[in-house]
Order: structure tokens, then C-alpha cells, then sequence
């Protein structure tokens, strides 16, 4: 009992996680399902618009969104809670399985006629305030929106397509019509100046 | 030096590409081998860009899935078909499943350390424990002591009045303090006798009082005592001047400089004559 308070102390301590997502953490890992439909509730909309936005397609992107969460369940014992806060490890896992998806080839084939790259981009600015949203994540949108207009404008392009559409900087090249040493530098110099304005933010578990 | 930079450069490029997942097959292999044998510097580098690539999914506007989604996952996952059936390659998998092997190995090494410094913890805890328990028992040990000592005491005291001749004189408040009162029950034989007050004033820190025989109109000392906060009192006085019943007038009380003094020089508390 001591240990178990004492880890979870530490563990607080460390990385700042709410004590809600690491108790469902620990839930999941010992295979309580109700804590796998927590978890779900908490980050389905966050997951579900960054999956959409990378496969565009809503039965593409539920069926991805469903892949995350039996990922979470079955690799549950994968995450470790000093190394790393579960909101990382989540939305790497959840990314990590949306860009595969339309990197595989035969996603490539079957989408290359539909996807029309000049839809619109993600909308920033909108700010569309939803009641039910959890306030975990709402102030570091904010701060995130914010770092994101303050660095020049090209370089935070780059970075938003890399991210919210998940094309490769070959396709980012190709599609904003600039050579691909351009697309390098820029997110480079992007991700560094980012890196530095949202630093106090970060911890360093990823 | 000029190499060393351009590394750097080169490295941070790959790396900002890496995190966003936006490197093409070829450069993130290679830039996997870089990782392998990077500095810790470049590590932390990567860390914290990778981190920054996560708070960008804060900003991803949110999107409701259908009801039916969640059903169909919980059915999943409730009736275990799903368990242990990912397979496929990720984009990352080699870099996965190392840092996966770190994690398992790392978190053992975590859990030890919390639970040696638990078991620290514990130990201390039981030491101070038993601290504790040795300076109870060293207090009850004194207590049982200060016990014993009082019984004896008392008994001693109670041995006086079973003595078949003794003497009871009943000693009266004097004008400093009218409500105090006192007896002397005194054994002539043994030369002993136990004194009672009540209602005297608690004594002052450097001060006693002092009980005298008058006898034959001349005060013999008799010995000091100091009363408690309640001023309820019994004394027992060893080696009580030797006296007759005859020879002694009286019995009194005077406060008196600490450890007493030979003749009485202070205020009278309690008077008894011999009847």
C-alpha cells in the first residue's frame, strides 16, 4: 500500500498527469474495460479530429480511432508511467497508427483520385466552444494557437500541413510548389522556435 | 568544428521532420540510425521536439465519432477477440519496440528503487517506533519506581498511627493564611512523626516551610517540606527532636529560605499547642 502511494506520488510529481488518466492507465493495464470506455470518452473527440484530419474519411477515421483504443488496450503494458505522461503516449500511438494508415500503398491507390489537397486546411482560428469539452485540454490549445502565430507564418505552414494532414515533406514540396531544402529548413527553424516558446510547457518524457 | 555544426544542422533537420512524421521512408531510416548513436545532447533535442509535435495535437479541432463506434469497440474489447491481435509494421516500429524493451527494462529498475526506499521508509518508520516504545518504557519504569517509592511511603506513614502511643496535635491557619490547617501525629519512642497540611499557599521557588517543636518555649527545628499545587500534604519526619510530651509546648509552621534556618525569622502559617 505504501509503495502504491508512494509511486503514484512520484509519478505525479514527475510528470504532472492528471491522476485521472493514470488511474485509468492503471485500470486498463489490469484489464478493466470500464476503464478503456473512460479513456475513450476523454479522448475520442481530440483523437477523432486528428485522425480525420490525417484520413479525411469518417469510416476511414472510425475504424483507425477503434484500431487506437484495441492498441491501447492490448499495449496497455507498454506505457510506462516514468518515462512518459499518458497524453503523449496516447496521441503518439493514435498519430503513429492514422499516418500509416494512408501511407500504406493500397490506401494510397484507393484515395489518390478522392483526396483533393485543395480542401479546406484545418480551422485554427474558429474557435468552436463546446461545453462538454474537458478543461484538461482547452488552456493548452490556447497556449499552443498562440505559439503558432507567433513564429513566421511560412515556417508554421509547413508545420501544420506535416502535422494536421500528415503529408511528407516531398508532398508538402510538391503541393505548396517550393523545393523540398525549403520545406527542411523551414520546419527545422519552426520546430526549434516552437520548441523554445512552449519549453516551460514541455516536460522532457515526450 | 565546422563538420560538428553542420551535423547538428543536418541532425535537427531530420529530427523536426521525424517528430511530424513528415520524412519520407529513406530519411527516417536514417534518421533512426542517427538517433542510435546520438549524443545526449541530440537525444535531448530530440525529446523535446518530439514533445512539441505532441502539443500540437491540442490545437486539432475536435471531432465527434458516432455512437455506434464505441459499441462496437467495447464489444471488442469485452469479448477479448481483440487481445493480442495487432500485427502489422508501424512507420516507427523498430524505434517502438527498442524504446518498448528500454520501458519494460526501465520501469523494473523504477520499481525496485521505489520500493527499496518504501522499504526504507518502512524501516525507519519501525525504528522510530521502537524509539518510541523504549522511552515509554523508560517512563512507565520511572513511574513504577515513583510508585513504589510513594507506597512505601504511605506505609511508613500509615505504621506511625498503627504505633500504640502517639500524639495528635491539630495545628490552626494563622492571620497570613486563616484557612490552612494541620496535624502532627508524632511516635515520642521512634522519634517520628507524620505531618499533615492542608489549604497552605504552594511554596515559592526559593523559599520552604518549615516545621518547629517548641520546647520548653524554645523552637527545635522539626524539618522543611514544600507543599504541591493542590496544598495538600503528608510528610513524614524522620529523627524528630528528641522530646517528651512534656518538655514540648507546641508545634509550628513558618515559611522559611529554602533548606530552612535555625531559629524561625518568617511569617507563621500554622500553631498547635500540646494539650
Amino acid at each position: 500500500m505504501i509503495i502504491f502511494i508512494l509511486l503514484a506520488t512520484i509519478g505525479k510529481m514527475i510528470h504532472g498527469d492528471s491522476d485521472d488518466e493514470l488511474a485509468l492507465m492503471r485500470r486498463i493495464k489490469q484489464r478493466d474495460a470500464d476503464a478503456l470506455e473512460e479513456l475513450y470518452d476523454l479522448y475520442k473527440r481530440l483523437l477523432f479530429g486528428m485522425v480525420i484530419s490525417i484520413v479525411k474519411k469518417r469510416e476511414e477515421a472510425e475504424d483507425v480511432l477503434q484500431e487506437i483504443f484495441v492498441k491501447i488496450w492490448n499495449k496497455a503494458d507498454s506505457f510506462n508511467e516514468e518515462r512518459g505522461n499518458v497524453y503523449s503516449w496516447i496521441v503518439t500511438l493514435a498519430r503513429n497508427k492514422a499516418i500509416d494508415r494512408i501511407r500504406s500503398k493500397g490506401y494510397k491507390t484507393q484515395q489518390k483520385q478522392s483526396v483533393s489537397i485543395h480542401e479546406p486546411l484545418f480551422s485554427l482560428e474558429t474557435d468552436k466552444h463546446d461545453p462538454m469539452e474537458t478543461t484538461i485540454f482547452s488552456d493548452r490549445a490556447e497556449l499552443v494557437k498562440k505559439a503558432l502565430t507567433e513564429i513566421p507564418e511560412k515556417q508554421s505552414e509547413v508545420i501544420k500541413i506535416a502535422y494536421y494532414r500528415g503529408l511528407t515533406q516531398s508532398e508538402i514540396a510538391d503541393y505548396l510548389d517550393i523545393p523540398l531544402g525549403t520545406v527542411k529548413t523551414r520546419t527545422r527553424q519552426g520546430m526549434i522556435k516552437l520548441k523554445r516558446i512552449l519549453g516551460e510547457f514541455i516536460t522532457n518524457d515526450g | 568544428m565546422a563538420n560538428e555544426k553542420s551535423h547538428t544542422k543536418k541532425f535537427e533537420e531530420l529530427c523536426a521532420g521525424y517528430v511530424l512524421h513528415s520524412l519520407d521512408e529513406d530519411e527516417r531510416k536514417e534518421f533512426e540510425q542517427m538517433l542510435e548513436g546520438a549524443t545526449d545532447e541530440e537525444q535531448q533535442l530530440y525529446q523535446s521536439l518530439a514533445s512539441t509535435a505532441n502539443q500540437l495535437a491540442f490545437t486539432v479541432e475536435r471531432d465527434e465519432p458516432s455512437d455506434m463506434l464505441k459499441e462496437r469497440l467495447m464489444d471488442e474489447i469485452r469479448s477479448g477477440e481483440s487481445d493480442e491481435k495487432i500485427s502489422g509494421t508501424l512507420p516507427q516500429s523498430g524505434v517502438e519496440s527498442k524504446e518498448n524493451d528500454e520501458k519494460s527494462g526501465f520501469s523494473w529498475q523504477a520499481f525496485a528503487i521505489a520500493a527499496s526506499f518504501a522499504l526504507l521508509i518502512v524501516s525507519l518508520s519501525l525504528v522510530f517506533y521502537s524509539f518510541n516504545l523504549r522511552s515509554q518504557v523508560s517512563n512507565q519504569k520511572t513511574r513504577i519506581v515513583q510508585l513504589k517509592n510513594e507506597l512505601q511511603q504511605k506505609s511508613e506513614m500509615l505504621s506511625i498511627l498503627g504505633s500504640r502511643d502517639v500524639d495528635m496535635v491539630i495545628m490552626s491557619g494563622m492571620e497570613v493564611n486563616p484557612n490552612g490547617y494541620g496535624k502532627v501525629i508524632w511516635d515520642p519512642k521512634k522519634q517520628q512523626a507524620l505531618l499533615q497540611v492542608s489549604n497552605l499557599p504552594p511554596v515559592p521557588k526559593n523559599k520552604d516551610y518549615q516545621l518547629w517543636l517548641i520546647k520548653n518555649n524554645k523552637p527545635v527545628s522539626a524539618g522543611v517540606f514544600a507543599t504541591n499545587s493542590q496544598g495538600d500534604n503528608f510528610f513524614k519526619i524522620e529523627k524528630m527532636a528528641q522530646a517528651s510530651k512534656q518538655s514540648a509546648n507546641a508545634f509550628a509552621v513558618t515559611l522559611e529560605p529554602k533548606g530552612g534556618v535555625p531559629q524561625p525569622t518568617g511569617d507563621m502559617y500554622l500553631m498547635g499547642n500540646m494539650k
